[in-house]
């Protein structure tokens, strides 16, 4: 432990609760509407990123401007849960400060763009008015907890998102940083009444990550994870979790020491206090002896990895004072939205809607966010979001049903849900362009157009009724999961991906880079080659992911 | 024979003479017939010889300036100086502080002014001018004589000067020396009058032992100057400064001089512009003239196209034209600006319309500073700041004549442009000295001037700039070398106003006012303040939080600071580029 502090470390230490500059940062007149890099890393713990338009540099370079800032804000929804009220409230919002678009993201929960320094605070309090906020969206905490979404499951579903719902508040910062900064609440005279014994004054090493779902469907794709919270049951009753940690997507192009990894189940643990508990402890074994010198290797997955599974064992044991449990068994077997009107266990009716990439907006006849607005004004559903970036509306009584399809019908959104092609149902793409800073290679506004490509290749060789998961990220940071999917494509450079082929269904096993630098050609070229063999060669229901492999075209990888 | 006008004047002369003086004029009028060449060729209309008696040397000179930029104050001054000197009793008033209530018991009158817009006076002169043309004075027992400060540039050289001298004669007042017009370079023209006014004063008051002498001095010993230099550059930059969604629209505009251009950081282009062709085609057609018919104008014959497209205004012509259009062509015709395609349009000149297009008064220039510096961007590089200048016509967007055609231009598009000096408007001579720049809009023309030009040379002086503009995100003009010029230090302060995109909407005066005991601090210094941009109502709201300033953090009463600021301006340590 020697070794120096990252830079972002003595930003935290001595923020004095996550405030440091951002106030004097955010209010001051200058000449840009950036802010410093202390405040940038420490907005992030408040649930906000400065990005620029990356559409708009050139251009506005030419024009002695600085670059296009602005800033994006992603709520805080455990489990991606929402009401009527609360959409509409979203919805105004977005219309008042932002770009308009309201994006549902790979973790349940919404992001804005297009925020101004000036519209932060108005932003946050319209927010506030509607009882929702984005602390501990970003940063190196834990974060927005996702919860497997659909409700037709299982009984457990509302257990589940009550855990969902506890965990998120109970690791939560404990500093009222976030209500002095934006909600102009009263300052703290002094800062040491906020003690907090889970993040200290140094939060954890690098964003954290938990994810809780129900077998068999892993629609959370929850050993992507830092911590997996795998539900197990008896009879329809929640006995407790098994425990998995040290899942993680991001590599670096070009660096070896890092990697994706899926999270490792080390045990169980019964529901109540005990997994409370255990969850609580992995934080501090992370907050203790992850690496905060070098953030690349700072995730929970390289701790577990460099102190080995059975230290963890261990080492949480003492701290819980109890042991874990030997882990249960599970089966997980799909990774799936279910789309169109579907009974939930409870009797009410959910709708889930297809939005390509999450993107909620009116484009062409297909007006979903109109329809989106009129049907929240009814008041008579929920909004749930997955975490294949869909919106479900729910708890939806058998009267008022009619009256949403119409409302739907009318807008499109129908149409576009139950006539999109399965490939589409089940692809994703990260944001990318123009918003991410670290994106290299186009990804939602890209792959639709892509896909429109593929889809004819599936015809060509007879698969086009597969539900192969194929998705797509700008970067290799994996924000859509791209490498835990059938067919992952990760953005290189503009216009070029490597292509990964492999994962399996159910999200229990990684793909494999197979290509690199492909264009859009090329693409093409080699999953026509791909099709081909695949149709040819597959077994009775077996998956593309999991042909490439027994196939041994895996061997050939680039 | 004579007509009744001047008849009657004749006996007015006559009743009002004494014998003496009457035997004088019997002596001088055949003087007169006998020698014309005497003269010049000139009949001395109404321009009074020494001869009252009634005059002593002791009587006071009024001397009205009227002035816009502050050089006919300079002149006036000289003036009143050398006549001091030279013994005599003057007075000098601006303009816009005069009593006009005084004016019919004036006896001497001297008035400096200039011209401003097409052919207007100054702003603080247009009360003053407006009365002399309003009222019906009687002016019988006024002596005067008007030295006219303008720019050969314009089409409407020294219009007000010349339009005093005719309302002052029409209102019974007499010419003491002739008008005398003077170019840009003012000084040996004003000088020329100065010598001639105290001519007159001296043999006025010694003519009981002089003949009667028509001042030696002739009338132009000053060699005629030939116009402005014309430069010819190309444009090889053209870019809007505003980002999409802007309601603005402000080009940077980046000029080669095929020649050598010398200027001094601070001064401004002028630039002549044309007439757009579609509007010369719908007069044409409205003329039923050919577009090759021969156009007598100024003693050239001009085809009918290039006069409309480059010679005349056709847009908004000022209420005069439009009277003397409806007088021309025996209409009546509302007393209000309009364009002359209307005017052919709805009021038909019928037979008149050669007539009608003569009466038409040649192209404005419309003057733009520099953006550039000429330490450091060189004699041939050239940059402005042009806003398209937007207004509302019949219920649509219009834009300004030249500011539209030079933000249309295409980069190698060749025009044409002269200089137009701002002696006024400079960087102090110590690299040193702080300075304050307050240009909102275009009025960072200059400072982005003044900046680089401190910043190539290393000037060590401070420099705060005030700036501001509709929305902060789509119109911070030059923003990164403003952030540069504040990251290395060469900008000390900015403070910005903006409308939109910030929390911070303050307008320029106010944030003037707040930073109100930094500013004095900066003057005491020894620092000098700029302002521009809008005249109005930019320049006049800063200079009133200016005086502010200057009232509270240098104890001063309202008149002190008043004085205090135009001290300031004596010494060009304030000193305005507005419009
Ligand atoms: C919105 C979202 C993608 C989407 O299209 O839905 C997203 C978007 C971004 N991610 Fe992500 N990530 C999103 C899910 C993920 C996931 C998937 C997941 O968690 O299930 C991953 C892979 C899993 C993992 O964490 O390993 C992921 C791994 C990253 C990483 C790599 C982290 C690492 O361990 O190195 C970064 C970069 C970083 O943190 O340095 C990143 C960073 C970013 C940033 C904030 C870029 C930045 O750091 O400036 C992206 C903002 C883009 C924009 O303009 O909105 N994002 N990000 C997802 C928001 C989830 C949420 O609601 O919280
Ligand atoms: C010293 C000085 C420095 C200057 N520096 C700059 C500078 O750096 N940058 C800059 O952008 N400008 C500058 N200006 C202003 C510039 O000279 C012009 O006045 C300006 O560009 C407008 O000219 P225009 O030909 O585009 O508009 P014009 O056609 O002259 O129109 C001006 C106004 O007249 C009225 N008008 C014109 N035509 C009509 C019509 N047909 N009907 C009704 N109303 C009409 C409108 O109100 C219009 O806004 C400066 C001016 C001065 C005196
Ligand atoms: C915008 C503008 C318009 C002008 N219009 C005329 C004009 O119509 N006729 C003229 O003779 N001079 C015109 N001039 C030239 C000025 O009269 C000349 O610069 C004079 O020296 C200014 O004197 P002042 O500083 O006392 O105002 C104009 C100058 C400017 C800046
Ligand atoms: S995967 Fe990369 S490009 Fe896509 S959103 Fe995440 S960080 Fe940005």
């Amino acid at each position: 432990m020697e070794e120096k502090l990252s830079p972002v470390e003595g930003f935290k230490r001595k923020s004095e609760g996550l405030r440091g500059n951002i106030e004097e940062q955010v209010e001051k007149v200058g000449l840009t509407g950036a802010v410093d890099e202390e405040a940038i890393q420490l907005m992030k713990f408040h649930g906000m990123y400065l990005q620029d338009d990356r559409d708009r540099r050139a251009e506005r370079a030419e024009k002695k401007l600085e670059r296009l800032y602005s800033f994006m804000i992603r709520l805080r929804l455990p489990g991606g849960v929402l009401t009527a009220a609360q959409w509409l409230a979203t919805h105004d919002i977005a219309g008042a400060h932002t770009t308009g678009v309201i994006k549902i993201t790979t973790r349940q929960t919404l992001q804005l763009h297009g925020i101004i320094k000036s519209e932060i605070k108005p932003t946050l309090k319209a927010f506030q008015q509607a009882k929702l906020d984005s602390i501990a969206t970003c940063g190196d905490i834990n974060r927005n907890v996702a919860a497997a979404s659909h409700p037709l499951q299982s009984k457990l579903h509302a257990e589940i998102h009550g855990y969902a719902q506890i965990l998120s508040e109970k690791l939560m910062p404990k500093t009222r940083s976030y209500y002095e900064i934006w909600l102009d609440e009263e300052q703290l005279i002094d800062k040491k009444e906020e003690v907090d014994p889970l993040y200290e004054d140094r939060y954890l090493p690098r964003k954290f990550k938990i994810g809780i779902a129900i077998p068999p469907n892993n629609d959370v794709d929850v050993l992507t994870n830092d911590i997996a919270l795998i539900a197990i049951e008896k009879e329809g009753e929640l006995l407790g979790f098994n425990l998995a940690i040290g899942g993680g997507l991001s590599q670096t192009h070009g660096n070896p020491d890092t990697y994706p990894r899926l999270a490792t189940v080390i045990g169980f643990l019964p529901k109540g206090e005990p997994i409370m508990k255990g969850v609580y402890e992995v934080l501090t074994i992370q907050r203790d002896y992850g690496n905060r010198s070098d953030r690349k290797q700072a995730r929970l997955k390289y701790t577990v990895d460099k102190l080995g599974i059975n230290w963890w064992k261990e080492e949480l044991e003492r701290r819980m004072g109890f042991p874990l449990e030997s882990q249960k068994v599970f089966e997980f077997q799909e990774r799936k939205d279910y789309y169109g009107w579907h009974r939930g266990y409870n009797g009410l009716w959910y709708y889930t809607i297809f939005v390509e990439n999450g993107r909620v907006t009116d484009e062409g006849t297909h007006l979903l966010k109109t329809a989106l607005y009129e049907v929240a004004a009814f008041g008579t559903c929920g909004f749930r979001f997955t975490s294949n970036q869909n919106i479900i509306l729910s708890e939806v009584e058998e009267k008022d049903k009619g009256l949403i399809t119409t409302v739907l019908e009318k807008y499109g959104v129908i149409e576009n849900t139950e006539n999109a092609e399965p490939l589409r149902l089940n692809s994703m793409a990260c944001v990318a362009f123009p918003t991410c800073p670290l994106a290299l290679a186009e990804a939602q506004r890209y792959l639709p157009e892509l896909l429109s490509k593929i889809i004819p290749l599936q015809h060509k060789h007879g698969i086009e009724k597969e539900d192969i998961i194929l998705r797509m990220t700008g970067c290799p940071n994996g924000c859509a999961r791209s490498v835990a999917a059938e067919i992952g494509f990760v953005g290189t450079a503009l216009g070029r991906y490597n292509l990964h082929i492999g994962g399996d269904r159910a999200g229990e096993r990684l793909n494999t880079k197979y290509r690199e630098n492909l264009d859009e050609a090329a693409i093409l070229d080699t999953l026509d080659g791909l099709f081909a063999i695949y149709s040819k060669h597959r077994l009775e229901k077996e998956t593309f992911g999991d042909y490439v492999h027994r196939g041994g075209i895996l061997k050939e990888t680039a | 024979m004579l007509a009744e006008a001047q008849l009657a004047t004749l006996h007015a002369l006559v009743e009002r003479s004494s014998e003496k003086e009457l035997l004088w004029m019997s002596g001088y009028l055949a003087g007169l017939v006998a020698n014309p060449e005497k003269l010049n060729g000139k009949i001395p209309v109404k321009e009074e010889e020494p001869f009252k008696e009634k005059k002593t040397a002791t009587e006071t000179i009024t001397l009205l300036y009227g002035t816009e930029t502050g050089n006919a104050k300079k002149a006036a001054l000289k003036t009143a100086t050398e006549l001091r000197q030279a013994g005599l009793k003057v007075k000098p008033v601006a303009v816009e502080q005069y009593k006009t209530s005084q004016l019919e018991k004036e006896t001497q009158l001297l008035v400096v002014i200039s011209t401003q817009g097409e052919g207007e006076p100054p702003i603080a002169a247009k009360p003053f001018y407006d009365f002399l043309h309003e009222k019906n004075l009687d002016l019988n027992g006024l002596h005067f004589s008007v030295l006219a400060l303008g720019s050969k540039a314009y089409p409407l050289y020294c219009q007000t000067g010349i339009d005093i001298e005719q309302r002052l004669l029409q209102l019974g007042a007499k010419i003491t020396v002739p008008l005398q017009t003077c170019d840009e370079d003012f000084e040996p023209e004003a000088m020329l009058w100065t010598e001639k006014i105290m001519h007159y004063f001296t043999t006025k008051n010694n003519a009981k032992h002089q003949k009667l002498s028509i001042p030696e001095i002739a009338i132009s010993t000053i060699a005629e100057k030939p116009g402005k230099k014309i430069f010819e550059g190309i444009i090889r930059a053209n870019f809007t400064l505003n980002d999409t969604g802007s309601k603005r629209h402000t080009h940077h505009i980046e000029i080669e001089s095929e020649e050598p251009f010398i200027y001094e950081t601070g001064d401004a282009i002028g630039i002549v512009p044309e007439n757009r062709p579609a509007l010369v085609k719908k007069i044409i057609d409205l003329s039923g003239l050919k577009p090759n018919e021969a156009i007598a104008w100024k003693n050239e014959s001009i085809p009918l196209e290039t006069f409309l497209a480059s010679k005349v205004n056709l847009l908004h012509l000022n209420q005069r034209k439009v009277k003397a259009y409806a007088a021309l062509t025996q209409q009546d015709i509302p007393d209000m600006r309009m364009d002359f395609y209307d005017l052919l349009r709805i009021y038909p000149p019928r037979e008149k319309i050669q007539e009608a297009l003569q009466m038409l008064d040649g192209l404005t220039p419309r003057i733009y500073t520099l953006s550039s510096s000429f330490e450091a961007h060189g004699n041939q590089e050239l940059h402005l700041t042009v806003l398209r200048t937007e207004f509302e016509k019949q219920e649509e967007t219009s834009f300004g004549l030249c500011s539209a055609y030079l933000c249309e231009q295409a980069v190698g598009t060749k025009f044409s442009f002269f200089l137009h000096r701002q002696k006024n408007f400079r960087l102090p001579a110590n690299p040193e000295t702080p300075i304050i720049m307050i240009g909102p809009g275009t009025g960072i023309a200059p400072f982005r001037a003044f900046l680089s030009e401190r910043e190539i040379l290393g000037a060590a002086g401070k420099n705060w700039l005030f700036f501001g503009e509709e929305n902060f995100i789509t119109d911070f003009y030059y923003q990164t070398e403003i952030q540069n010029w504040q990251s290395m230090g060469l900008l000390e302060q900015v403070d910005l106003s903006f409308e939109k995109g910030t929390s911070h909407t303050k307008p320029v005066e106010q944030n003037i006012l707040e930073q109100g005991a930094r500013i004095w601090e900066r003057i005491q210094e020894g620092g000098y303040v700029y302002v521009s941009g809008d005249k109005e109502p930019m320049s006049v709201k800063a200079e009133a939080a200016l005086l502010e300033v200057i009232s509270l953090h240098g104890n001063q009463s309202p008149d002190g600071a008043k004085d205090y600021l135009k001290q300031l301006a004596k010494e060009n340590r304030y000193a305005k580029d507005v419009y």
